[in-house]
């Protein structure tokens, strides 16, 4: 096969499938750019330490030292006035770097390499290894919340993967380049763990505040785009067929995830544990291979991926109770007919 | 500024529009022709065909994600460009050294040039890429669409170099089987 007809049938690959990888390419150049960043800031912050060395060390080592015979001298201390004080040298931090660590939350001089959440986190190759911890929990305040977070497992060392600390959250830390709250690395006597938001505590608030306080979407612009899956809970050969049929997509269109985040933001959260009130389909007849696969058929798994570089990865919906909902049994309120249309539309689920 | 905002700027007809898509991709679009030319002027050449291609095309095209719409054009046009340069000399690219790895896995088989349809074959090679896991799909675009050297493929995968090289060349012969089971070869 010639080359001109190999290329020729690469320009025509589908547009979902290279902006993905475009996007795992400039999230590398972004940290790449920031890790050549970091490591110029260390070597800067190095010679500034010299310098200052430099600068200091001999006029703390000539105080006081005695004039010489005329012709031979040190050339510094001989010509100053007696009494005179040598002034000190700037103040630096001998201990590590320059680099602040207090850094204002919102100061856009900040420079923070951006640590990607991907290489942070566990391959689900290793999902034995994630199902045989158990399941930790915290608290940590976020507005005028309280976040239940969830210990993630992670190979990282996160100890440099710290960015900011949350000053009202002692202890806690954005992940490096971050400023939302979906993860956050706790240091704690030393100790660093990294944690996932869940939910705030409470019976019901609006999931506005959500997308606001802990993943910063202020706006749906924030929203690159949407991927859509098949649930993945049925694995007998035909869920697994039913999964293939129905295909993975993305959502770029604007107008689409415009209507998303609004019908997102219009959301009340009623906590986790509420399996309660989720109904995604029978699961006797999904599980059983005989049943109308319903949980598959009208269900979607879905992941925003912000402009910040993040992926909100926990929310599902399913047009059996026309309701979104969250691994943990986090519940949502039922859609209106118009809003379940819409979703139904945008998702590709067919329920006629 | 947000690409709807630069698009109802190409529908509007305001020469802003260029001025803010060369802003926002300039740099992105020059990457993309330079792995393909390797010549700065050519480059060059590339991209503000580009943005004249844009500029005509748009509208009627609406496109749902601009930046890939721009790499689509840039990449034809560069690919044009050194087919014409081709011509007189061959230049050494990373483009040229990538389509060479693929002819090589794809070289042979029974099917003639002229029984094979590029449409049908692109659809055929979009299937096959929607099988790959994740990592392999992204090294095989990176390396076969975007033209990226395995140093910097390594870099945004998070793997290394010798790593990538075996992936890329398992998924080589993986997309020959895929394409002899599919008739094209």
């Amino acid at each position: 096969m010639k080359r001109e007809m190999i290329s020729d049938a690469l320009d025509l690959l589908d547009d979902d499938l290279i902006a993905h990888t475009d996007r795992i390419r400039k999230k590398g150049k972004k940290q790449q750019i920031s890790k050549t960043l970091a490591e110029f800031c260390s070597a800067a912050a190095c010679l500034c330490l010299i310098l200052a060395a430099a600068t200091v060390l001999p006029a703390l080592l000539l105080r006081n030292v005695p004039t010489l015979p005329d012709g031979i001298g040190m050339g510094y201390a001989d010509r100053l006035p007696d009494n005179t004080t040598v002034p000190s040298g700037p103040e630096t931090d001998l201990s590590g770097t320059n680099i602040p660590t207090d850094i204002p939350q919102d100061n856009p001089e900040t420079i923070e390499p951006f640590i990607s959440m991907e290489s942070l986190l566990v391959s689900d190759s290793g999902s034995d290894y994630i199902s045989t911890q158990a399941l930790r929990l915290t608290f940590v305040p976020v507005g005028d919340y309280t976040g239940i977070y969830t210990n993630v497992p992670t190979d990282a060392d996160l100890s440099v993967c710290l960015g900011a600390f949350i000053p009202e959250a002692e202890e806690w830390y954005y992940v490096s380049g971050h400023r939302d709250m979906q993860y956050l690395i706790q240091n704690a006597d030393g100790a660093y763990t990294l944690w996932k938001f869940q939910c705030f505590t409470g019976d019901s608030y609006p999931y506005s505040d959500v997308l606001k306080l802990v993943y910063r979407l202020e706006s749906p612009d924030a929203i690159m785009s949407i991927q859509v899956s098949p649930p993945t809970m049925v694995n007998t050969e035909a869920g697994k067929k039913l999964q293939e049929q129905i295909g993975n997509s993305t959502i770029t269109d604007h107008a689409e995830i415009e209507a998303v985040y609004q019908v997102l933001s219009s959301l009340t959260c009623y906590g986790s544990d509420r399996w309660d009130i989720i109904n995604y389909g029978s699961a006797d007849a999904a599980t059983d291979g005989t049943g109308p696969l319903d949980a598959v058929r009208f269900g979607r798994y879905l992941s925003l991926v912000t402009e910040y570089g993040n992926e909100i990865d926990g929310l599902k919906y399913t047009a059996v109770s026309d309701m979104f909902y969250e691994f943990s049994g986090i519940a949502y309120n039922t859609l209106t007919e118009e809003q379940a249309q819409k979703m139904c539309e945008i998702f590709g689920i067919e329920t006629e | 500024m947000h690409d709807d905002k630069i698009v109802s700027l190409y529908f509007a007809r305001d020469e802003a529009a260029i001025r803010e898509t060369e802003k926002k991709y300039g740099r992105y679009l020059s990457k993309i022709a330079y792995n393909i030319l390797y010549d700065r002027e050519d480059c060059r050449e590339s991209v503000n065909d580009t943005y004249l291609s844009a500029w005509e095309s748009i509208p009627p095209q609406k496109p749902d994600m601009l930046s890939t719409y721009l790499a689509k054009i840039t990449r034809r046009i560069s690919i044009d460009i050194l087919r014409k340069k081709s011509r007189s000399k061959r230049l050494p690219s990373e483009y040229t050294v990538s389509l060479s790895e693929l002819e090589e896995a794809l070289s042979g088989g029974n099917a003639t040039e002229a029984e094979i349809d590029t449409r049908l074959l692109a659809d055929a090679i979009n299937g096959y890429l929607r099988t790959l896991p994740e990592a392999a799909r992204n090294a095989f675009i990176g390396r076969y669409y975007f033209a990226d050297p395995i140093k910097e493929i390594a870099v945004y995968s998070h793997s290394s170099e010798a790593k990538i090289k075996s992936l890329l060349h398992r998924t080589r012969n993986k997309l020959r089987l895929y394409l002899e089971k599919e008739g094209f070869m």
